[in-house]
């Protein structure tokens, strides 16, 4: 008998005063002992929806609407509160995304384990500190962590203690809701590695809920793809892989492909793969007629340095960037990669003279962007703007699209009215988002993240400036929303000429993008040169750490 | 909600090849008119929200017609003096021969006039000091801080006593004037932390790339998103102002002439009313004053769900 079967479940979301939305549609799958499958799907396609559901976590406005969920043979849909607190030793946990805010920040992680045993009181009181100290180095985190609180420990550390706790219950069922999404890449590979080997260890049955097909192919022996609210394919990881049957998974495979190939390859960019391969082999700056303005200032960094005051007293200062020089030509792309805190970002905001360096300069064209004083600023950002990683929260949410696009074309143009509003719609039409007369009008909650990310390009495009700083523009985004955004910025870099600094931690989006690379660690630069080569024959143990963090559904092949 | 936001005309059904014909003028975020009619449906929506809606409006509705609810005049003083309730005159008369019900009737109008002015004028204050105070950095916020901690730690009651009576019988204007003074600075703090809050995100930082200056990023990206913070600091500060100003004229530092709930308390209380068995000229303008701030206490409650979807599904439960 299988482990746990779900017959026809539907979660329905019932808002106060709104239309109830079905967020899980009749799914029925089984889940076999001591297996590892993979739940996989796209944001709204209702994966977290359906894995609340099957451990009993769902809240209002979720409500279970229909179907049974028969947990080691027995229906859980509708048992009582308490019963389901008994059935959670030893039955189903859960670790959810973001578990490491999950801990209570004024208990230490020793109170943490023994709230669980006294609630259950599975474990003798005697046994206690050896059980949870047994728990935490399952989890590879040294016992001395108990003593500590959860404000001491590291995101990736706190990941693993939530995982420790959720263990603690000895459950039959472990459900991972996107355990390691809110990490960063380096981390996320690590936490990774770590619930393969405990779920081969312990032989306990695992649900990976994840939007990341590579992570799941990775881990997994079974995949369940979810869209729309539909499980659309539920097929052994090799076959998901080799003979995707659904139409929805072979769009989310195309859009994984290995940075360290000769030719990479999305769908939309294929093109543009093509034209790296060329630039990368001469070793040149990109050539090509550009139809619009030549940008024609340079950006200078020069032996830059930035410390921030230490996190507490006594402490050294802390040092964001290294001595960091490089020169982003005009017309070029240029990728600053690395893990969070290499100081990547800090970058962006010195030369966008959010930040004043400590020592060292910057220069754009003549101006020192440090020494620049508010109308110098203004001046300086009508050259070059920003486009922001998360669009959920760069648009003022009670804005019109109208009203966003409309404020940089009069601020930075002498146009008004009419001639302001032609320029807005020209900018919609330019990013994409057509009919152009509906899109103006809209409010940013009435849009996909997509979408808004276009409208964050188009103001950024709105006084025709001539660099533009990228953010991690794709980060937050869907995977299938991914290659539309950097096609559509790829494009406008070369169409109007304009020279873009590239910032992320995705080594494939920046192959796919730019024509020269650094690499940050600590601050300081590792790596740099032409981003085919570099990717491709890369030199820094760093570098090459940062190319094995990324989910390769390919791996998974090799393994199965 | 949504639905409602998505109801202006629609552009896009104006087939037209030329942009420069349709709709020249730009749209705001969002007109007054329908942020308003939108506010008042969601505090509606909420159970004890609409009570206080319904309790404010009696009050609002009394003091509007005060003259034709109340039998008499509000000082006419031609009557017997410390009468029982009676048909004539429901709850008796006062020491000096007034009817009481009429004067409940009239002393509504101070009250509500009282909690709104003063209300407003002291949110007013709260926006201005807290946004700017908010937004900027450096000595100026170190300046603004000592000011507002300082209105902070005054206790209001005594400052309000003593501004009113060395101004003594300036009548309803003064009253107001103190109690703003007194009741701004709680409000400013907490937009002040709000405003911290927001100006730290993203489309902060990307109006600044836009080339938007500090004030319009102030009250034009930033304020806007703080709707039911100023809402509900709008309603705290016109309870209090209500109860400040029966307050101050019930300790008889107020006009004692106008006729309000505070003074009616303090005249019953200088006559002995409770000795003389005459309970109703403390009860009912005491009542009526509970009422009103509760009215307005329990609004907030939905004010509370104004910008914060997960409250307003979290009532459904």
């Amino acid at each position: 008998m299988s482990l746990l079967e779900v017959t026809d479940l539907s979660v329905v979301y019932e808002p106060h005063g709104a239309e109830p939305t079905y967020a899980v549609r009749n799914a029925s799958f089984a889940l076999e002992r001591g297996e590892f499958v993979g739940l996989v799907g796209e944001s709204g396609s209702g994966k977290s929806t359906l894995g609340f559901a099957i451990t009993r976590l769902s809240k209002a406005p979720a409500r279970i609407s229909g179907g049974c969920i028969l947990f080691d043979g027995r229906d859980i849909a509708g048992i009582e509160a308490e019963e389901l607190r008994r059935q959670r030793q030893g039955g189903f946990a859960m670790v959810l995304q973001s578990g490491m805010n999950a801990l209570n920040p004024v208990r230490s992680i020793r109170n943490h384990f023994g709230d669980i045993f006294a609630a259950h009181g599975h474990v003798p009181r005697d046994k206690r500190r050896a059980r949870a100290r047994e728990l935490v180095e399952k989890v590879e985190l040294p016992a001395s962590v108990l003593d500590r609180y959860p404000g001491e420990l590291s995101g990736g550390m706190r990941q693993r203690v939530s995982i420790a706790l959720a263990l603690s219950l000895e459950p039959q069922l472990m459900v991972f809701d996107e355990p390691t999404t809110a990490l960063d890449v380096l981390v996320q590979h690590a936490v990774m590695n770590t619930i393969r080997d405990l779920q081969r260890a312990e032989n306990f049955t695992a649900l990976l809920v994840s939007h990341d097909l590579g992570v799941v192919l990775e881990s997994t022996s079974r995949v369940m793809v979810m869209h729309d609210g539909e499980i659309v394919e539920d097929a052994p990881a090799a076959q998901i892989l080799h003979a995707p049957q659904h139409e929805y998974t072979r769009m989310l495979l195309s859009h994984y492909a290995d940075p360290r190939a000769e030719v990479v390859e999305l769908p939309g960019l294929a093109v543009r793969g093509a034209t790296i391969e060329t630039s990368g082999g001469s070793v040149a700056v990109p050539s090509g007629g550009r139809a619009g303005r030549l940008a024609h200032s340079a950006i200078v960094v020069d032996d830059v340095t930035k410390l921030y005051p230490p996190p507490r007293r006594g402490e050294d200062p802390v040092t964001a960037v290294d001595h960091v020089s490089f020169t982003l030509e005009p017309g070029q792309a240029m990728a600053l990669v690395g893990a969070s805190g290499s100081g990547k970002s800090t970058i962006a905001k010195l030369v966008t003279g959010v930040e004043r360096p400590t020592s060292g300069s910057v220069r754009f064209g003549d101006d020192r962007v440090e020494t620049l004083k508010r109308r110098g600023l203004r001046d300086l950002r009508r050259e070059m703007q920003m486009v922001f990683q998360d669009p959920y929260s760069a648009l003022n949410p009670l804005n019109t699209v109208e009203y966003t696009l409309t404020r940089p074309v009069v601020n930075y143009s002498a146009l008004r009215g009419v001639d302001a509003r032609r320029r807005v719609l020209e900018l919609l039409t330019t990013v994409g988002l057509t009919p152009v007369e509906q899109f103006a009008a809209k409010l940013p909650h009435q849009l996909s993240g997509g979408q808004r990310q276009r409208v964050v390009i188009a103001r950024a495009l709105a006084c025709d400036p001539q660099v533009l700083i990228a953010d991690e523009p794709v980060s937050m985004l869907d995977v299938s929303l991914r290659a539309g955004v950097l096609a559509l910025l790829d494009d406008l870099r070369v169409q109007f000429g304009v020279s873009m600094l590239y910032i992320t931690h995705d080594l494939l989006s920046a192959r796919l993008v730019t024509d020269h690379i650094m690499v940050l660690n600590r601050g300081r630069v590792v790596e740099s040169g032409v981003t085919a080569q570099v990717l491709r024959f890369p030199k820094d143990a760093y570098t090459v750490e940062l190319l094995d963090a990324i989910p390769q559904p390919a791996r998974a092949g090799g393994a199965a | 909600m949504t639905t409602q936001a998505m109801l202006p005309e629609s552009t896009g059904s104006t087939p037209s090849t030329d942009p420069a014909t349709v709709v020249p003028h730009l749209r705001g975020p969002a007109s007054p008119w329908r942020v308003l009619t939108r506010a008042v449906a969601t505090i509606w929506s909420n159970k004890k929200a609409r009570l206080g809606l319904v309790v404010l409006g009696v009050f609002v509705l009394v003091a509007v017609f005060a003259p034709l609810i109340a039998p008499y005049g509000a000082s006419v003083n031609g009557f017997g003096r410390n009468q029982p309730g009676s048909s004539a005159h429901w709850f008796g008369t006062t020491a000096a021969g007034e009817d009481v019900v009429s004067q409940v009737v009239f002393g509504a109008r101070v009250s509500v006039l009282v909690g709104f002015i003063a209300g407003t004028l002291s949110t007013l204050v709260a926006v201005l000091v807290g946004l700017s105070w908010g937004y900027v950095r450096g000595p100026v916020a170190d300046v603004i801080n000592f000011i507002v901690n300082l209105f902070l730690v005054i206790p209001g009651l005594p400052l309000m006593i003593v501004v009113a009576a060395y101004l003594r019988n300036g009548g309803l204007p003064i009253i107001i004037l103190v109690v703003v003074l007194t009741g701004w600075a709680w409000g400013a703090r907490v937009l002040r932390s709000q405003t911290q809050s927001l100006r730290g995100r993203d489309f902060v930082t990307a109006a600044q790339f836009a080339g938007e200056g500090s004030w319009r990023i102030v009250f034009r990206e930033i304020l806007p998103n703080m709707t039911s913070l100023i809402a509900g600091s709008f309603f705290g500060a016109a309870t209090a102002a209500i109860l400040a100003e029966a307050g101050l004229s019930f300790l008889g530092v107020g006009d004692t002439t106008t006729v309000s709930w505070g003074s009616m308390l303090f005249w019953a209380q200088n006559s002995n009313a409770i000795l003389t068995g005459q309970w109703v000229l403390l009860f009912a303008p005491g009542l009526c004053i509970a009422l009103l701030a509760t009215s307005l206490t329990l609004i907030n409650f939905g004010v509370d769900g104004l910008s914060n979807p997960r409250l307003r599904e979290g009532a459904g439960r």
